[in-house]
């Protein structure tokens, strides 16, 4: 018996070795938290920028645009029916919104592909696709695609983790998955689906998961501190403006978020819990707000009393609201987001005083 | 630093050297950027997040033609992998781009292309052309 063992064994491993050198398996923490999909673990030891994964064609291409569902419907009526299979067993949530494992945001999701997939249909009539596949395929697109609309077999199936360890580049169509340091055997693979905003915080990082992905992220980096959920201070975090000599060294009275700023080595504050940061963070925007508007008046007097004509010194401030909803346990956070236009240059230099010491707001701007 | 990297481009382009003041800023933003990357001990690195940035410093820093500038972008080009990470995961050419700058200050100004196409690696212009004819052949397939 133990040589029947043997001998299976040997056999697993030459079949696992002359195949990819990952597989597929049900994972227990996966994509969007569901239990019962299927993530991507390494099959044997994988070295630094191997090639883990490479498909040259994508199972589904849409087209993005404003007609982006229809896009959907028509890319899914030219699939033959083993192609169109194939698709349907990518990931997507149950249709049944009363089962009891589906998580908020994937009821979003399926409210949303309902809606969409009703529009479609009434819009185009010939669509031989039935509602049902619709709302599966659109679904399916949600979760899987990646930038361009490309939906791959394989590739669809990575998971993705704040702390990934491939990479994916994609060239005309064929997708390229590279471990991006070693990988051993029986570890995950993942990647990330934040693009430059894995380098944020997990507000942002959350945030643009939920609304783009449908899923809350749990994984280690999302559970612990990290550099980014610090409120940067001017000394120790990297910053765009480049102030000119005079207005650098300007004496303008900001209050920098850093509290240890004379003191800390690392300049930072650094929250233990998100509510501690969101609370911090609520400070400093209330402080800056009023600093902006305080000073900005002042500016605008100071300029207004000069030569220049009324309309070009008109500072045009608006302050504009716009409730960004970050579902930290699905409590919409609000996040204030200003819109400035100065025509002055003093102000704009001040503003951009106020906004190096709020440096990780401006990453919010591009979601 | 992108706005400014993006101008120092079009200085050269124009056969002009990038300033060295903005040059300097950015290579001090540069140095900022490195300590924050790093201090998120991802898995992937820093280089995905900078690697356009360290290239485009280290460019530029060798656009200005003196020994001790082109080694300074050779000690910007050390820094991580760039040169695995521009063959795995960067566009085709890159990474002859990368061996270009780390080994200008090996010659002598004025024998840049003689010597560079000369190696295995050819001259990083001769491979950004490449890079623009291919980037133009797409767009004519798209067009």
């Amino acid at each position: 018996m133990p040589l029947l063992l043997d001998i299976t064994n040997c056999l697993l491993r030459l079949t696992r070795d002359r195949q990819d050198p990952w597989m597929m398996m049900e994972t227990k923490v996966l994509k969007n938290g569901q239990n019962g999909a299927q993530g991507a673990f390494a099959a044997k030891s994988i070295s630094k920028y191997e090639i883990i994964c490479q498909e040259k064609y994508p199972l589904l291409k849409v087209e993005s645009g404003d007609n982006l569902y229809s896009n959907i419907a028509k890319a899914a009526a030219g699939l033959d029916s083993a192609s169109q299979d194939a698709v349907l067993r990518l990931y997507h949530p149950s249709l049944d919104l009363s089962s009891s494992n589906v998580v908020r945001e994937e009821m979003i999701a399926v409210h949303r592909a309902k809606l969409e997939a009703k529009k479609v249909l009434e819009k185009d009539t010939s669509c031989t696709i039935s509602s049902d596949i619709l709302t599966r395929l659109i679904l399916i697109y949600l979760f899987n695609a990646f930038e361009g609309g490309l939906i791959y077999k394989k590739a669809s199936r990575y998971n993705h983790s704040c702390d990934p360890n491939c990479i994916y580049t994609i060239h005309d169509d064929t997708i390229t998955i590279r471990a991006a340091c070693d990988i051993v055997d029986g570890e995950e693979l993942t990647i990330s689906y934040l693009g430059i905003l894995l380098w944020s915080d997990i507000s942002v990082r959350r945030a643009k998961l939920q609304k783009d992905k449908y899923f809350t992220c749990n994984c280690t980096r999302c559970q612990g501190d990290d550099i980014a959920s610090a409120i940067p201070c001017v000394k120790c975090h990297p910053r765009d403006a480049i102030l000119s000599e005079d207005i650098q060294w300007e004496e303008v009275p900001v209050t920098y978020s850093c509290i240890d700023y004379n003191t800390s080595s690392c300049r930072c504050i650094k929250s233990s819990t998100s509510s501690e940061f969101n609370s911090i963070l609520k400070d400093v925007m209330q402080k800056v707000h009023k600093n902006v508007i305080e000073r900005i008046s002042e500016r605008h007097v100071q300029d207004s009393s000069n030569s220049a004509s009324a309309d070009e010194m008109d500072i045009n401030l608006e302050i504009d609201e716009q409730l960004f909803q970050v579902r930290n346990g699905f409590t919409p956070y609000k996040y204030t987001i200003l819109n400035y236009s100065f025509p002055s240059k003093t102000s704009r230099c001040l503003f951009r005083c106020l906004a190096r010491s709020i440096g990780r707001l401006i990453l919010c701007y591009d979601l | 630093m992108d706005r400014s990297l993006s101008s120092f481009n079009a200085a050269m382009l124009l056969g002009q050297l990038p300033p060295f003041d903005e040059l300097a800023e950015s290579c001090d933003s540069l140095e900022r950027l490195w300590s924050f990357a790093n201090g998120f001990n991802l898995k992937i690195g820093s280089l995905p997040l900078i690697f356009n940035q360290n290239l485009g410093v280290a460019r530029s820093l060798v656009a200005l033609g003196d020994d001790k500038s082109k080694k300074y972008a050779a000690e910007w080009i050390g820094r991580g992998d760039m040169k695995g990470h521009a063959l795995a995961f960067e566009s085709q050419g890159m990474d002859k781009v990368v061996h270009a700058i780390e080994t200008a200050w090996h010659h002598k100004t004025g024998e840049n292309l003689e010597l560079n196409s000369a190696n295995k690696y050819g001259d990083a212009m001769e491979v950004e052309d490449e890079l623009d004819d291919l980037r133009g052949k797409k767009k004519r397939v798209k067009s």
